[in-house]
């Protein structure tokens, strides 16, 4: 039986105490774990992906599938050090948004060393996904040389989020697209992709600030996490 | 002439997946839960192009013996796989391509099929 991981954190800068200090026998829980979960993840996509061929519907399944995938490259990247309990929010970010930018130079990261708890890892990748595969659509990845740029800080700027108590801090992420294709809102409006990501963000206090330049989509996003505790 | 794949995969549901992905491509699928019965069914077929192999195969067992049965034929094969540390291992005794777990098996499938023909398999799965 493996202990359930302490989940409760949110700090700026630096690795916890004890990041060096895990033992052999936790490395090697986090390896098996690690696997399992991997493991878990393909079988998930091949039940959707099997059920979406026999009902005749495998574009759903498709998009299902691209969701769980999205959420499965965000948490890979806590199964390392998942004794700690927190996680960095750049690594889980560039884990989800690279496969979507066909080269390097077209996916921009920048942002402060942030450790949060993993529910808040799922969120913001769910979020970033679907922003993703809309630029992909509709945005700066649809057009051949159009790039996106994200970045990320403790701290609201403009937006106000719901953080109840001080218990909770406020992360802020900017994603910028350049170059893309022009696109109206009511083509974005029509997918479920902005549904879902307007009632994650509402559901968990959050916000987000959408608008359409000539260039693609500006968004800002306001997410409460729990601090570190 | 359609080509032969060989896949071994312990979980059923992943193996039927990477199975319909092979057949809409068009190819000849030989399919196996475990080492055993893929080494059984390429010596009745003896005639088999490429291979898409799991390497943890349950119970401690993995897919070496399937490894070595395939060098023996100068048959290409890639390793699809959740566990990355034995993964590597792998790669650096036998140098084949890997893709890891989870991905979409259309393009484990077509990864497997640029094996042909001396190209090389794309890296990581989108």
């Amino acid at each position: 039986m493996i202990k359930p991981l302490p989940t409760d954190g949110c700090e700026a800068t630096g690795s916890p105490d004890g990041a060096t200090g895990a033992s052999a026998h936790a490395i090697e829980v986090e390896r098996e774990l690690s696997h399992r979960v991997k493991n878990m993840f393909a079988v998930i996509n091949a039940i959707v992906s099997i059920t979406g061929r026999v009902k005749g519907i495998p574009a759903e399944a498709a998009e299902i599938n691209a969701r769980i995938q999205a959420l499965g490259r965000a948490y890979e990247t806590t199964f390392e050090g998942s004794h700690l309990g927190s996680f960095d929010l750049g690594n889980a970010i560039a884990a989800v948004l690279r496969p979507y930018a066909d080269a390097p130079e077209r996916l921009r990261l920048s942002g402060d060393e942030i450790r949060v708890p993993s529910a808040t890892i799922s969120l913001v990748g769910m979020v970033l996904h679907e922003l993703a595969v809309n630029a992909k659509q509709h945005g700066a990845w649809s057009s051949e040389a159009g790039s996106v740029a994200v970045s990320w800080t403790l701290g609201c700027n403009d937006l106000e989020c719901d953080t109840g108590d001080e218990d909770t801090c406020e992360l802020s992420l900017s994603w910028r697209e350049t170059g893309g294709a022009v696109q109206c809102e009511q083509t974005v409006e029509a997918g479920g992709g902005t549904q879902i990501v307007d009632r994650l963000l509402s559901t968990s206090r959050g916000a987000i600030f959408r608008e359409w330049s000539e260039s693609g989509l500006i968004a800002d996003i306001c997410i409460p996490a729990a601090k570190v505790g | 002439m359609a080509h032969t794949i060989l896949l071994l995969e312990d979980e059923a549901f992943v193996l039927v997946n990477l199975e319909l992905a092979a057949q809409d491509m068009g190819l000849t699928v030989i399919s196996a839960l475990n080492a055993k019965d893929a080494i059984r069914q390429m010596d009745e077929l003896g005639d088999l192009d490429v291979a898409v192999l799991d390497v943890n195969l349950g119970g401690g067992e993995t897919c070496l013996p399937v490894v070595r049965h395939l060098q023996s034929r100068a048959i290409p094969y890639l390793l699809h796989s959740g566990d990355l540390d034995r993964e590597q291992e792998f790669v650096r005794e036998f140098g084949a391509p890997l893709i890891p777990k989870p991905a979409v098996p259309e393009f484990v499938i077509e990864s497997a099929l640029s094996l042909l023909g001396g190209q090389t398999a794309p890296a990581r799965n989108a």
